[in-house]
């Protein structure tokens, strides 16, 4: 009986922490994302695209890390607030965001860090 | 004794229940005095442009019941969440057609009636039902005080403006009968029920 129940605990210990895996990244997805992408990343239609439904990020060929620290423009006409993009995040920082929206919100594979440095050294060089 | 006083204790909480429930929703806003005499607070005359570049008075705002907003397309902060619930009311009323949404732009120089129109056709709402005006700013400014909203130049502000986001239900009497914090999604279940408290109040008159 002792061991059922200490068994059970570590099974929902380990469920949680797998819950929350992203904890900086959502804390920052919060701060500086949910205002225009809303806190559960279903965005506002046409204005502000949704994360979770996103097409272009689940293709695969979006560099969500420099579209976080520099900005990100397709549109011809601007429709409402840009956006802007972070400079001042670190590479630390803009990985747990991107973690945090591939885990949590596309249930993707997280993505590695090495990955992520990659990806961000393709926009730093024109920067 | 005793079974007087619980019998007693039972109506009056019968009572109770029903008049909160028939409690119709209250006139908000310090009573005002027009020609000497003193009248519930009401929202003044304004004169916009909607997104079709058609001329908008409470004239024609005079037979429906409307949930207003101040916003602006270019604000990067509260407005898209207060857009949010916005449309949250918006899909629950779009088929009643005594319900109207009206969004004031704090920021007419960027907001022309042109991006406004093309903001709504992003949101994918009719620009009948939900009408996006641009008027002078500082006219705006004052009309956002009798909505209780406050809305103020702020040269710490990214865009060298500030408001609160608030969300008003104004009735066909000018008068504001019930807010929400739009930046609360929590709040909107409660001012739904308001709007159709509303609704069923006129209808009741209407009979
Ligand atoms: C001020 C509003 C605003 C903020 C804040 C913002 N974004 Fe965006 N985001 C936009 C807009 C507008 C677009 C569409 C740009 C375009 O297509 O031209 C966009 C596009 C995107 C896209 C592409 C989605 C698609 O399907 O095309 C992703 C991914 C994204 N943002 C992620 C983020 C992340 C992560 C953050 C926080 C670090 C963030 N955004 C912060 C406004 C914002």
């Amino acid at each position: 009986m002792k061991l059922k129940l200490s068994s059970i605990l570590l099974l929902f210990l380990v469920l949680s922490c797998n819950d929350h895996q992203y904890v900086q990244g959502e804390a920052l997805y919060q701060a500086y994302c949910s205002s225009c992408h809303m806190a559960d990343g279903t965005g506002l239609k046409n204005v502000y695209p949704s994360i979770i439904y996103s097409a272009t990020l689940k293709s695969g060929n979006f560099n969500l890390p420099c579209a976080i620290r520099y900005g990100h423009q397709k549109r011809e006409v601007q429709i409402g607030a840009a956006m802007e993009g972070y400079p001042k995040l670190s590479d630390v920082e803009i990985s747990n965001i991107t973690n945090f929206i591939y885990y949590d919100f596309l249930e993707q594979k997280p993505m590695s860090f090495t990955k992520i440095k990659k990806d961000l050294t393709a926009c730093s060089a024109g920067k | 004794m005793n079974k007087y006083i619980s019998f007693l204790l039972l109506i009056s909480i019968f009572i109770s229940c029903k008049s909160t429930d028939n409690t119709p929703l209250p006139i908000i806003g310090k009573k005002k005095m027009v020609d000497g005499k003193e009248v519930d607070h009401f929202i003044p005359d304004f004169s916009y442009t909607d997104q079709n570049g058609k001329t908008v008075t409470n004239k024609q705002l005079d037979d429906y019941v409307y949930v207003a907003d101040f916003f602006y397309t270019f604000c990067p902060t509260i407005c898209p969440t207060v857009m949010k619930q916005m449309l949250t009311i918006y899909d629950e009323f779009e088929s009643n057609p005594k319900v109207k949404l009206v969004s004031f732009t704090l920021d007419p120089k960027r907001d022309t009636p042109e991006h406004l129109k093309q903001y709504a056709e992003n949101l994918g709402v009719d620009h009948d039902k939900w009408l996006f005006l641009s008027g002078e700013k500082d006219a705006t400014y004052d009309l956002a005080e009798e909505h209780f909203v406050v809305a103020y130049d702020d040269p710490d502000s990214p865009d060298g403006f500030n408001h609160s986001g608030k969300i008003l239900l104004v009735d066909q009497n000018r008068h504001v009968r019930a807010f929400a914090e739009g930046t609360d999604p929590d709040d909107i279940p409660d001012f739904l029920d308001d709007i159709r408290k509303l609704l069923k109040e006129i209808e009741t008159k209407a009979k």
